[in-house]
């Protein structure tokens, strides 16, 4: 409510995806890309390998393009994406980990000036020169990530700094060190597969030999980061607390089913290292290397996008959500309302319902909802009724899929309701079952049989005991049933047929039909 | 719509003299590699237009009897990427510390002009791409070359442009609710701030001024071992200090005009301190134009380049802390820093002091490997 926030067309979490995604692959490159470089040139030298330092010296200008240029302007890129789609998220991190925030930059000004002087001493240092000038680079481009690792890792489980505040405790936080060895083993992985990229260029015939070895090296280089990253990311996992684990049973699909994906794809990265570059490095080249590199991305992205899925709906856990509302001022913030704390609410269009529903829309829910498409809210509401609706935005914190609490108050929702009905398409097809209808009116809380599960509510109530109860469920927490007659009667008979009791399994649908009339 | 937000509710972990004076040293050091980047690429433009190929010769090899425009403008282009390098990551500090400091304030303004401002990263990469490719493959005069020269000059501008925008934007929040009501969707721009022009002008001009310094001091050394062309570097470098700094003077007025009365005064007298740093920074420069114009007939400039160029970072520190008087004034009715909370984290300062230091010294001696190395055939 304190900032203003961005009217996009799309959800703003697509925004950060697409930056922070390819970034972070070049970032972990930058790290582990270093120590490939050092570690090979080590080798290179010891055995006087003139062709395999001339592949090196080329590799380090594709690494130096990439990290410098890529890497360097996409990470200034995230800050100022989050800056922008979450600016209360940012500010906190920012004056909780300034000093940290410091260091790191000590680090990457060192690590900057090292990757230029290594790219540009390849022919005017001395060899142990150059390779202390790639050492420092190792070392600093992976202390950056200690540093970094220690906030992003801080986001999901702050532990005791939630109490304390004191920097160490959040920085050190629960799944700080699991975390580090799953992203420095990741980094490691990458600085082999982007190697396959330089040695899978075709050379010239004499160095043939030196090109299959080099492949086949950074094969080996790069399996054994895969593997060592699996085993931290399944450390960082136990980590993680159990009721946000949880999460990835199915109420929040998404997540769930990316969560599902990373074990699998991480295997397929496996797979196609062992049988590209180990068993037949010969085939490897710049289509395959480029394919196994798409692979690496696959499975780092969804296991990124598994961690931030998982932290909903927060931008630091217990701490502030990703509306930029913090957990402690829910209560101050819910006795006068959205409109008169909102900073950039103009209360001036409180006359225009759906004016004023869109911008308290805009400030409390539009940071993560769009209008349409992913994240959109056209696709949840088409089947809503206003009176639904407003339910549904006053009981945000009580529902399945893990949503802030509503800071507003009944009236606000009410305007977000009329608001919301305007996105409906033109024309909606009825709902044809009872499991559909289910879908929109009991599903944002209750699963059939996990979560809040409605076949145990629904035990031994026949559907014209069912209709009858919809129209007042005697809750605060249930809002009477709203939508259409039609529909009331189809959800009757499939609660009715989730309870085997014979009594009801036969009821036809024309019974249930006549009862809600 | 009040449309000014509370800062972060998180203290400050240092008192804020600590991050004024670390924002104002980083963004100092900032300025100084913007100014040879931006006043690099631009100047080597105009020097690359002005080259005709020398006859008979292969443009660029060494030793040849290159067009001392186009030797001048490659000197730069070949140092550019380097520069931009230095610029961004010595711009990523004062970002930070004025995050800590302003952050409220800045975020918001960042907001309004949400799609301009992200452009900066876009902008970033393409030039920054741009500069690289000049740099290892500009070694011809042909078109292509000059265009390339262009757009980085282009991109660069453009860069400083939206910068501008935001900077002057975080510092205007009475401007802030029309244009969030008119533009929610982060497309607005400041150019109607009255400062915003004459700032953004002051700005350019003083990355040529800088430049031009820069070419003056390389110049001036080169003369003095009795290299002929060090002195033509030295005019060069003279007349790219002079001119644009003159202009300066114009570009500054416009800007002290354009101030609310209130800010204005405060470097009239109101504030002591700001008038005193106010008129050395106008002083310096003219005592530096004299020493450099001086220097041209000098038979050993050198001395006098040298103590101009001081004068000139003497004048860029005062005029970092009149920019920040701007701020602070400007802000003075809705925020100040003293309503911060703070509770310092000292052991995290001094892990980061510690390793300033490391990094620094690490740096330097890296550089000067390279730095005495031997040039690559």
């Amino acid at each position: 409510m304190n900032y203003p926030v961005w009217d996009l067309p799309f959800a703003h979490g697509l925004l950060i995806a697409i930056i922070a995604t390819l970034h972070v692959y070049v970032a972990h490159f930058a790290v582990g890309g270093g120590l490939y470089l050092v570690v090979v040139e080590h080798l290179a030298r010891k055995r006087n390998d003139e062709a395999l330092l001339g592949i090196l010296q080329r590799h380090s200008r594709f690494f130096l393009l990439l990290t410098l240029v890529f890497g360097a302007m996409t990470g200034v890129g995230i800050w100022f994406t989050i800056g922008l789609i979450n600016p209360a998220g940012t500010s906190a991190l920012i004056r909780a980990f300034v000093w940290g925030w410091a260091i790191e930059w000590t680090f990457f000004v060192t690590e900057i000036a090292a990757a230029m002087v290594y790219y540009y001493g390849w022919k005017r240092l001395s060899p142990g020169k150059h390779l202390a000038v790639g050492w420092i680079y190792f070392i600093m481009a992976w202390l950056s990530m200690v540093v970094i690792n220690g906030i992003i890792s801080f986001q999901l489980t702050p532990g005791a700094w939630l109490e304390t505040r004191n920097f160490w405790d959040g920085f050190f936080n629960p799944t700080y060190w699991s975390s580090l060895f799953a992203r420095t083993f990741y980094a490691i992985a990458l600085g082999g597969l982007f190697a396959l990229w330089t040695a899978s260029r075709s050379g010239g015939r004499d160095d043939r030999t030196e090109r299959l070895q080099l492949v086949r090296f950074s094969g080996a280089w790069a399996l054994i980061g895969v593997v060592l990253t699996a085993v931290g990311t399944w450390w960082w996992w136990n980590d993680v607390p159990a009721d946000i684990r949880a999460l990835t049973q199915g109420d929040l699909p998404i997540t769930s089913a990316v969560t599902q994906w990373t074990p699998l794809l991480t295997g397929l990265l496996a797979l196609l290292v062992i049988a590209g570059p180990l068993a037949l490095p010969r085939l490897v080249n710049r289509p395959v290397a480029f394919v196994i590199l798409l692979a690496g991305l696959a499975a780092m992205g969804s296991a990124e996008w598994a961690r931030e899925g998982i932290r909903k709906p927060w931008v630091i856990y217990e701490y502030i959500y990703s509306n930029g509302v913090l957990a402690t001022e829910v209560d101050a913030l819910r006795e006068a309302g959205i409109v008169a704390n909102g900073v950039w609410i103009e209360p001036a269009l409180a006359d225009d319902r759906i004016a004023h529903g869109k911008q308290i829309f805009r400030a409390a829910c539009q940071n993560c909802h769009a209008e349409t498409g992913y994240n959109g809210m056209q696709s949840r509401v088409q089947h809503w009724d206003e009176a639904f609706a407003a339910s549904m935005v006053a009981l945000l914190e009580h529902t399945r899929r893990r949503m802030p609490p509503w800071v507003g108050t009944e009236d606000e929702a009410a305007a977000v309701a009329a608001y919301l009905m305007t996105l409906k398409p033109a024309t909606i097809a009825p709902l044809s079952s009872g499991e559909a209808v289910f879908e929109v009116r009991c599903s944002p809380c209750h699963s059939v049989d996990a979560f809040r599960p409605i076949n145990a509510l629904v035990e031994g109530l026949s559907a014209e005991e069912l209709l009858e109860y919809m129209g007042d469920m005697g809750s605060d927490y249930m809002p009477a049933f709203t939508g259409t007659d039609e529909e009331a009667a189809l959800l009757a008979t499939y609660l009715d047929s989730l309870d085997d009791a014979p009594a009801t399994a036969a009821t036809p649908t024309s019974t249930a039909e006549e009862g809600a009339r | 719509m009040n449309a000014v937000p509370l800062p972060d509710a998180l203290p400050l972990p240092g008192p804020v003299w600590l991050f004024e004076f670390l924002l104002h040293l980083t963004f100092v050091l900032h300025l100084l590699a913007m100014n040879f980047l931006l006043g690099g690429s631009i100047i080597a433009v105009v020097e690359r237009l002005r080259a005709r190929r020398a006859p008979g010769t292969s443009v660029g090899a060494a030793g040849s009897a290159v067009d001392p425009h186009f030797a001048l403008a490659r000197w730069i282009e070949t140092k550019l990427p380097v520069a931009m390098s230095v610029t961004v990551t010595l711009g990523v500090a004062p970002l930070l510390f004025v995050q800590a400091l302003y952050g409220h304030l800045f975020y918001s303004s960042s907001v309004l002009m949400a799609w301009p401002w992200l452009s900066v990263i876009g902008l970033l990469l393409v030039t920054y791409s741009l500069v690289y490719r000049l740099s290892f493959g500009g070694d011809s005069i042909g078109g292509t070359q000059k265009i390339l020269a262009l757009l980085i000059s282009f991109g660069l501008l453009t860069i400083a442009f939206l910068y501008v925008n935001n900077m002057t934007l975080s510092i205007r929040p009475e401007a802030w609710a029309t244009k969030y009501l008119a533009r929610p969707n982060g497309t607005s721009l400041n150019v109607d701030d009255p400062t915003f022009w004459p700032r953004l002008l002051h700005f350019v001009t003083a990355a040529l001024a800088v430049m031009g310094m820069v070419l003056a001091v390389v110049g001036a050394r080169r003369a003095q071992k009795g290299d002929e062309e060090g002195r033509s570097w030295l005019r060069l470098g003279a007349v790219w200090f002079v001119v644009p700094t003159l202009f300066q003077f114009v570009s500054g007025l416009w800007w002290l005009l354009r101030l609310d009365r209130a800010v204005m005064m405060q470097f009239m007298g109101q504030d002591m301190v700001m008038t005193l740093v106010f008129m050395a920074s106008i002083f310096l420069p003219i005592f530096a134009l004299v020493m450099i114009a001086l220097s041209i007939k000098a038979e050993r400039p050198f001395g006098l380049v040298h103590g101009s160029a001081h004068l000139l970072l003497l004048a860029i520190v005062g005029m970092v802390l009149v920019r920040h008087g701007v701020r602070v004034a400007t802000l003075e009715p809705i925020f100040t820093t003293d309503t911060l909370q703070i509770l310092p984290m000292w052991s995290v300062f001094a892990i980061f002091a510690v390793l300033l230091v490391v990094a620094l010294v690490t740096t330097a001696w890296m550089v000067a490997q390279i730095a005495r190395a031997p040039r690559a055939s």
